[in-house]
């Protein structure tokens, strides 16, 4: 086995001091995504010329070629903007049952459906690659140079399909994936706690339309995740929500409102959120209607919803079969855990105070910054180890439509199995194999990861070929197959049918059509340039004719050069580059003549005494 | 096992071969060697290595979760020893007073869930656990003195009575509910 022959990490490393690796965190959220960076252990944001940290998750492509991402996405009409890109990310059009603001096109295969824009159909790998260019772009700009790497964070959730989509995001941005890291595990590693020799940890992160709470166990430098849960449709958003919806109750009762005087009326909902933390009652104005909120109202409003995540708080620890009391450390990510409400509640029911010295925002990005910082090398001899589990259990579709575990869930990665399987037919030469994710026995209640079809199997009888199937899943939570008749040592070709991912030949395609656009941009920019270069040309000869043509060019001089300029004239109408080039050059050449003994006439006008500029007019 | 060739887990992670293990070495040694190869040591590596890597590092927590866990140790140790539990005369158990006990363990489990009876299940847990013991101690001096074909009744046994272990948890899991 050549296992132990490759050498040891560092060893193959220059001696000299190496460039510091260019490395980024980056928190590729549903709303909201961030990019950061580490040095000596310290992590920070980056900004936009601006001076935004957060860059909205929204995507427009405005008719033509212009892709907006962020602030400036967020179209007038809101038709085309494309946002929360991320829920869609290696799902199914059946997975989405919720209402989206802009039009899907079902993918034909049942696979990952495409967002109609005026640019054509999109994946939203393409979308959420878009958002992760320009994070990727601030970060260069911030270490000065083209990234070596980023570490991406996703949802501890998360399952292969979804990171693997992901990954693609990142590979159509140009980005080397150093790691993807679970949520979680990086707000965690912002905070320093894998330094704890172990511990439990609960992360609670209560975003603006989401909420999840994660429980990890970490033992010997390993994150093991063992219990999620969460609510899809509950955010900080909803406080904001429930108290204009009380404003309006009390301003104008049994009124509704647009969605333009509603978002005013939310904008009031949130001073009024703020302005409780610190009073204990604040003003209202609205529409004419002055009135004013208690805190004791206020709580009257959130406290159901902040019983509800704790509820699901109760759920996870009891998943898990521990105690509250046995929880060490509970972590506050999201926007939502500002509010001072939600600490002392979460307070209350952990009987613990919750670490929130970091900005829940940023948090996730932070610790993705120390890990990439890590990984890329800068701080080699750290002895810091994220071993991540496999979220959900690995399978194959047997007889009968039932799942068979291959690697159960929580299996710390990476993992790899194999398992043999024989021929039913004789001359048998082609197997396929169904790969499945989940924890249920029905194929139909798990998700369908991609379908595998091995070839060029030894044609033998029945039974008597051994197919031994290796799957290997990475430290991303990726997995590769791989297949070898065992008998005859012949390997196996592999065909990978992805359920909801895109195929390499599809990221092939999407990346040279990325970078023939470019080159298409480049072109049509020097085109312009020649174009604007001619007419200039053009239209100087045409005033130097008017004026000097007559005395200076014979008739056949005059009606050569004319002609070469309405040869070239007439390819300005045109997009030949290479024509216009030619024509120029042929213009040029028998302009030069004209252009001396004009040259010559004016030197012999000045000495006659009269000015350069009168000539020249 | 991940390759044709195997490397003996109980080498690679530093430890004697033996039925009962040193936890703590076992810990630190898999710790040490995570270290040394898991793939994010290798992330700008090229291909090759981090693929070699990814193997390695898969190796290692094979090795880890064999030996960590009691029955799987056990299970390789009899592997090791010419002794597979998976081979098809290895299959079944030729005890038919255990298999009896066994079939009477599981009809005593049933009725105390009916009954709700939940000192009953902590009796029959207790038993249990005194059975486990017996079985361990018969296990283990059996693999010292080389007597691999009577450790593995001893194995089957075990393997018996840990599945009868899980049953009583979740049973009181359901009372608990």
């Amino acid at each position: 086995m050549a296992l132990f022959t490759i050498a040891e990490p560092g060893q193959s490393k220059p001696r000299a001091p190496a460039r510091r690796k260019r490395a980024v965190g980056i928190d590729l959220g549903t709303t909201n995504s961030l990019v950061a960076t580490a040095k000596e252990a310290q992590a920070d944001t980056l900004p936009d010329a601006q001076g935004q940290h957060l860059l909205p998750s929204i995507v427009h492509y405005a008719p033509g070629h212009g892709i907006a991402v962020g602030e400036h996405a967020i179209a007038p009409a809101g038709a085309t903007s494309i946002s929360s890109a991320k829920r869609l990310m290696g799902r199914g059009a059946q997975d989405i049952d919720y209402q989206l603001p802009y039009t899907l096109r079902p993918a034909p295969d049942g696979g990952m459906p495409l967002i109609e824009t005026p640019h054509g159909p999109v994946s939203p790998v393409q979308v959420s690659a878009e958002i992760l260019k320009v994070l990727a772009a601030r970060g260069a700009a911030a270490l000065g140079g083209e990234l070596d790497g980023a570490v991406i964070t996703v949802p501890a959730y998360f399952d292969e399909a979804q990171r693997q989509a992901t990954r693609d995001a990142a590979r159509l941005a140009g980005l080397k994936v150093l790691r993807l890291l679970s949520e979680p595990t990086a707000a965690a590693v912002a905070y320093g706690l894998d330094k704890m020799l172990e511990g439990t940890i609960v992360v609670y992160d209560l975003g603006g339309g989401t909420f999840d709470v994660s429980l990890m166990k970490l033992q010997r430098g390993v994150f093991e995740v063992i219990a999620i849960g969460g609510n899809s449709a509950l955010g900080g958003d909803d406080f904001d929500r429930a108290i204009a919806n009380w404003i309006l109750a009390q301003a104008q009762p049994g009124e509704t409102l647009d969605a333009q005087a509603f978002s005013k009326l939310l904008r009031i909902a949130r001073r009024v959120k703020h302005a409780l933390s610190d009073a204990d009652v604040t003003g209202i104005e609205f529409n004419g209607w002055h009135g004013e909120m208690t805190r004791a109202a206020y709580y009257e409003l959130v406290d159901g919803m902040i019983q509800q995540t704790l509820r699901a708080c109760r759920r996870v620890l009891r998943d898990a079969g521990i105690e509250v009391e046995a929880v060490d450390e509970v972590v506050l990510v999201g926007g939502a855990t500002r509010s001072p409400r939600v600490r002392e509640k979460v307070q209350e029911f952990f009987g613990r105070e919750p670490l929130c010295s970091l900005d829940p925002d940023k948090v996730v990005a932070l610790g993705a910054a120390l890990q990439a910082d890590v990984l890329a090398g800068n701080k080699y001899g750290s002895d810091m180890l994220l071993l991540d589990v496999i979220p959900l259990s690995l399978g194959i579709e047997t007889m009968g439509g039932l799942m068979e575990k291959i690697i159960p869930r929580n299996t710390t990665l990476p993992v790899t199995r194999a398992q043999e399987f024989t021929t039913f037919k004789d001359g048998q030469t082609v197997m396929a194999l169904h790969v499945l994710q989940g924890e249920r026995e029905l194929v139909s209640d798990c998700r369908s990861l991609a379908r595998f079809e091995l070839r060029g199997i030894p044609p033998m009888v029945a039974g008597a070929a051994r197919v031994r199937v290796s799957f290997q899943v990475d430290a991303d939570g990726l997995l590769e197959v791989s297949a070898q008749e065992v008998a005859s040592g012949v390997h196996s070709s592999i065909v990978v049918k992805p359920s909801f991912g895109l195929q390499e030949k599809d990221i092939e395609t999407m990346l040279l059509e990325s970078q023939a656009r470019a080159l298409e941009d480049r072109e049509q920019r020097s085109l312009r340039e020649k174009q604007v270069e001619a007419q200039r040309h053009i239209e100087a000869l045409d005033a130097a004719l008017l004026a000097d043509g007559r005395e200076l060019l014979s008739d056949t001089e005059r009606a050569v050069l004319v002609a070469a300029m309405d040869a070239l004239r007439a390819a300005l109408a045109g997009n030949d580059a290479a024509l216009i080039d030619k024509l120029t050059h042929e213009l040029n050449a028998c302009s030069t003549d004209f252009a001396a003994r004009r040259m010559d006439r004016g030197i012999k006008a000045a000495l006659a005494g009269h000015t350069l500029e009168e000539i020249g007019r | 096992m991940t390759t044709g060739q195997v490397q003996n887990f109980f080498t690679l992670l530093g430890l004697p071969e033996s039925c009962s293990v040193d936890e703590a070495l076992l810990d630190r040694n898999y710790r040490a060697l995570q270290a040394q190869w898991h793939p994010d040591r290798f992330a700008a590596a090229p291909p090759p290595e981090r693929l070699a890597a990814v193997q390695q590092a898969s190796l290692i927590n094979d090795a880890y979760n064999t030996l960590k866990t009691p029955l799987r140790r056990a299970e390789y140790l009899l592997q090791l020893n010419g002794v597979d539990p998976h081979r098809g005369d290895n299959q079944t158990l030729q005890d038919g007073a255990f298999l009896m006990a066994q079939l009477q363990q599981r009809e005593e489990l049933e009725d105390m869930l009916e009954r709700r009876d939940e000192a009953g299940l902590t009796r029959l847990q207790k038993r249990t656990r005194e059975e486990q013991g017996a079985l361990w101690r018969q296990f283990g001096e059996s693999c010292e003195s080389g007597r691999f074909a009577v450790a593995l009744i001893a194995f089957q046994k075990l393997q018996f009575l840990t599945k009868l272990g899980y049953e009583i948890v979740a049973a009181e899991d359901r009372l608990l509910d």
